[in-house]
């Protein structure tokens, strides 16, 4: 499967009476955003806050659930099959329009029925190291009534997301892009080793009500075996988050860096192999299958000689790549899974939650608990003003309400894994752990 | 079992059945003493030791002549 | 500063302070208000910035016979110098040492609530027990290493008189103290963990940045039973030795043992090769380091099944894990072709 991508570069972005990019700017009609609200019954577009933040204002955005790029289909085909249409359609062919230089952050405000933790500021320390404090973002912030159903709720936060982020990158369309590029694995290159990629994309350990995130063309991600799946499509539709962040966002998925990666050196210094997609195991027995199909399916369907595993937020996670590595290891596969550090008082000879001796090739792409204490700011957004910040998991008790905390807009204690754009599952964060 | 005097040492090492010795030159002994006397508190020690390996060993734990 | 300085308190062992060897091991505390031994190199490697006041010095065997009281006997003369910061040693892979060294920066920087330092061998027993308390720069196995631990343990301590930041534990040379921070990389993770799978496949060197645990487990052995009924040896690190040392073990560092019959041993000439203790009492009574004399008797009263007739000797001194374990697997081996059933092991 083949996917082009073509890239605009926008210089800067704005509010504006009509949704058109001119001059370099693009511009937002908040009346286009407010027709999307209103095609969703548990929004009121009286209550729907809208804003844009800038690299180096005085700005924390909380309960960030996902940050999106705005991306069309050029070539005709369906944007975000199963997400904004009934109608299904395998993704990752054709051509997408990439529209670089601007966020859309969605929020989940007045709700209590995820684990909210995901923020990040648009100045000072984690900025510096955030690239989503590097460009524009559009914060959409939408409230709705208590008795909202919370799957509802999640759904129509996504879809309003995505739908902006397609009339963006809709509106740049009369413009030559800067850059295209072709994704393109079909053809290998004999001599070259075959790479390929063991995406576990779901673990449903911190699910809120058993709700199982629709993630995968819109429908809810099952205790499935492991899968086959294009990387264009994994990057172009097929899979993306709706609820609470996990350290991962659509974003990254659709800069899949990985998959970038391996697309770009595809003929050159390795074949790229091909994607499987496995979900977390609850189970030793589930694990311990899907470990051994998962290398099964590496061998004999991807003829891979190598491969890259990253793993869902946890610990539990964790296992389930080592299984795996250590299983295509036993095979022949060099396997070389991206895993986190759970703990930050402690040190990095006993804190690898992978234990099988086999898996002697890491990369640690950081602790969850480097902490950071952050200045009060001026502009809150993706909250009340008087909204408490979730220091790590604490905020979190009694049902999912949120029970303790400082001001959020003050003075705040975070961590590397709730600043939303340093700790990326995928790989897209530049951090690793180190002992002091 | 090891006896020893230094006795952090081996509890760091995972030893599990640890008598604390006399001293770092003279583990079973008591060179203070008249030489009658040294064996008798030689043998305390000898007899510690052999009750300790009758009874199940913990890890890192340390027991003293009384 | 202007003409102020910093005041620096060091500690060194008997054998630094140029009181003596092993035969001064059992030397008290004292104070000389001058650099001497290793403190000498952190006068001059802190000379714009601070002054050493003092060296505060004790013997191994005095210190480590009761750790905790010594060290507390130790503050005091260190407080007295109205120290800015304290460096102990270098230890290296001396035991006694080390803890003599964890211990006074530990109780020093706990106490007097200033900056501390030393420095050790990795495998230095002391230093689980105080990295978490301390920054213990990491040294080679024996002194030779003074050169590269001074300058890297005089850095660390101004960096702290200045409050400046130490960076993580490899690039500093210290040993971790259990604290996990991030950094970012020139390249993100995704990058990174394909140029290692092509490294690995290529047969390339790579550097894992984590590897699976290795814990060091050892499950107690199960108990004996009757010891009426059982045949025991003795096995020790004390060093004592035929006089031509057939198995060639060294005074430290060494990697051999040997297994000698305990009356062809005491009737021919030997000693203790062991230099990191001061053998004297074991020469003139080697009861005192196994205590054959009372297991005989024991045995002879029926009260133990049987006695091997040989010992098990190792020189423990500065010798690493690795080498020790590979010891401890040989002497293990021996003792179950002669069906040994249980070990008493003594330690100096």
């Amino acid at each position: 499967m083949k996917l082009q991508i073509e890239t605009i570069r926008i210089k800067d972005f704005q509010f504006g009476a009509s949704t058109e990019y001119r001059d370099g700017t693009l511009y937002v009609s908040r009346g286009d955003i407010l027709d999307f609200v209103r095609q969703e019954s548990c929004f009121d577009p009286e209550a729907f806050n809208i804003a844009i933040a800038r690299p180096g204002d005085s700005v924390r955005i909380i309960n960030v659930v996902d940050v999106v790029q705005p991306r069309c289909k050029v070539s005709g085909g369906i944007d975000w099959p199963g997400v904004l249409s009934e109608e299904q359609q395998i993704a990752g062919s054709g051509v997408t329009r990439v529209v670089e230089g601007v966020g859309l952050t969605l929020c989940q405000n007045n709700t209590y029925w995820s684990r909210k933790w995901g923020s990040y500021d648009m100045n000072g320390e984690c900025a510096a190291i955030n690239p989503y404090a590097r460009m524009p973002q559009l914060v959409i912030e939408p409230l709705t009534s208590a008795d909202t159903d919370f799957r509802a709720y999640r759904e129509a936060v996504r879809r309003v997301g995505f739908r902006i982020g397609v009339l963006l990158a809709r509106a740049t369309l009369g413009t030559v892009p800067e850059r295209v590029e072709l994704l393109d694995n079909e053809n290998r290159v004999p001599g070259l080793p075959g790479i390929a990629y063991s995406y576990q994309i779901y673990s449903k350990q911190y699910d809120t009500h058993n709700y199982r995130e629709p993630m995968v063309y819109g429908n809810a991600v099952p205790d499935t075996f492991p899968l086959v799946m294009q990387p264009t499509e994994i990057m172009d539709g097929a899979i993306s988050p709706c609820g609470g962040f996990r350290c991962v966002t659509t974003y990254e998925i659709q800069n899949h860096p990985i998959i970038m990666e391996l697309m770009r050196r595809h003929g050159k210094d390795l074949n790229f192999a091909g994607v499987i997609v496995t979900v977390t195991s609850v189970e030793a027995k589930h694990r311990s299958l899907v470990a051994k199909m998962a290398a099964s399916l590496l061998r004999e369907v991807l003829g891979a000689d190598g491969v890259i595993l990253t793993k869902g937020v946890g610990g539990a996670s964790t296992l389930d790549v080592g299984a795996i590595a250590s299983e295509a290891e036993k095979i022949g596969i060099r396997a070389v899974p991206i895993i986190q550090i759970l703990n930050g008082k402690s040190n990095l000879g006993v804190e690898c939650l992978i234990s099988e001796p086999n898996v002697d090739s890491i990369v640690c792409s950081g602790t969850y608990y480097h902490n950071f204490t952050l200045a009060p700011v001026e502009t809150l957004l993706g909250g009340p003003k008087d909204a408490l910040y979730l220091s790590g998991d604490d905020g979190v008790i009694e049902g999912h309400r949120i029970a303790t905390g400082d001001p959020a807009v003050g003075q705040v204690r975070s961590t590397y894994m709730k600043q939303v754009g340093l700790m990326s599952q995928i790989g897209y964060s530049y951090g690793k752990a180190v002992d002091y | 079992m090891q006896i020893c005097t230094v006795v952090d040492i081996a509890k760091s090492v995972g030893a599990s059945r640890i008598l604390r010795g006399f001293a770092i030159t003279c583990p079973v002994g008591n060179p203070s003493v008249d030489e009658k006397d040294e064996k008798a508190y030689r043998r305390k020690y000898v007899e510690k030791a052999l009750q300790m390996l009758e009874h199940p060993g913990e890890r890192a734990h340390v027991e003293s002549l009384g | 500063m202007g003409g102020k300085k910093w005041r620096v308190v060091c500690y060194v062992n008997q054998f630094y302070a140029q009181i003596g060897g092993e035969d001064k091991a059992g030397v008290g505390f004292g104070v000389k208000e001058e650099a001497i031994g290793p403190a000498i190199q952190f006068r001059n490697l802190l000379k714009d910035d601070c002054e050493v006041v003092g060296t505060v010095y004790c013997g191994d065997n005095y210190f480590a016979d009761n750790a905790e009281k010594s060290a507390e006997e130790g503050l005091a003369l260190v407080a007295a110098l109205k120290p800015d910061l304290f460096i102990a040693g270098p230890a290296f892979n001396a035991g006694r040492y080390g803890i003599a060294c964890g211990n006074m920066v530990s109780l020093v920087a706990r106490k007097l609530g200033i900056p501390t330092v030393t420095a050790m061998y990795p495998e230095n027993p002391a230093v689980d027990l105080f990295r978490k308390d301390t920054y213990i720069v990491e040294t080679g196995i024996m002194a030779s290493g003074m050169r590269d631990a001074a300058p890297k343990m005089a850095g660390i301590g101004l960096r702290l008189l200045k409050k400046e930041p130490i960076g993580g534990a490899v690039a500093e040379g210290y040993i971790p103290r259990d604290i996990i921070l991030n950094e970012e990389q020139p390249d993100n993770a995704a990058h990174r963990a394909i140029e290692m799978v092509l490294h690995k496949l290529r047969g390339e060197p790579f550097s894992s940045e984590l590897l699976p645990p290795v814990f060091d487990e050892v499950a107690p052995a199960e108990a004996v039973g009757d010891v009426k009924k059982i045949k025991l040896a003795m096995v020790t690190d004390g060093g004592l030795i035929p006089e031509d040392n057939p198995d060639r073990l060294k005074p430290n560092g060494s990697t051999t043992w040997g297994h000698y019959d305990w009356d062809t041993l005491m009737e021919n000439r030997h000693f203790v090769i062991h230099s990191g203790y001061d053998g004297t009492w074991v020469m003139e009574n080697p009861n005192r380091l196994l205590p054959i004399d009372v297991l005989r008797e024991v045995a002879a009263e029926g009260k133990l099944g049987e006695l091997d007739s040989e010992v098990y000797v190792a020189t423990g001194n500065c010798a690493s894990v690795e080498a020790s374990r590979t010891k401890g697997e040989q002497i293990a081996a021996r003792l179950k072709e002669r069906a040994v059933q249980a070990v008493i092991l003594t330690s100096t």
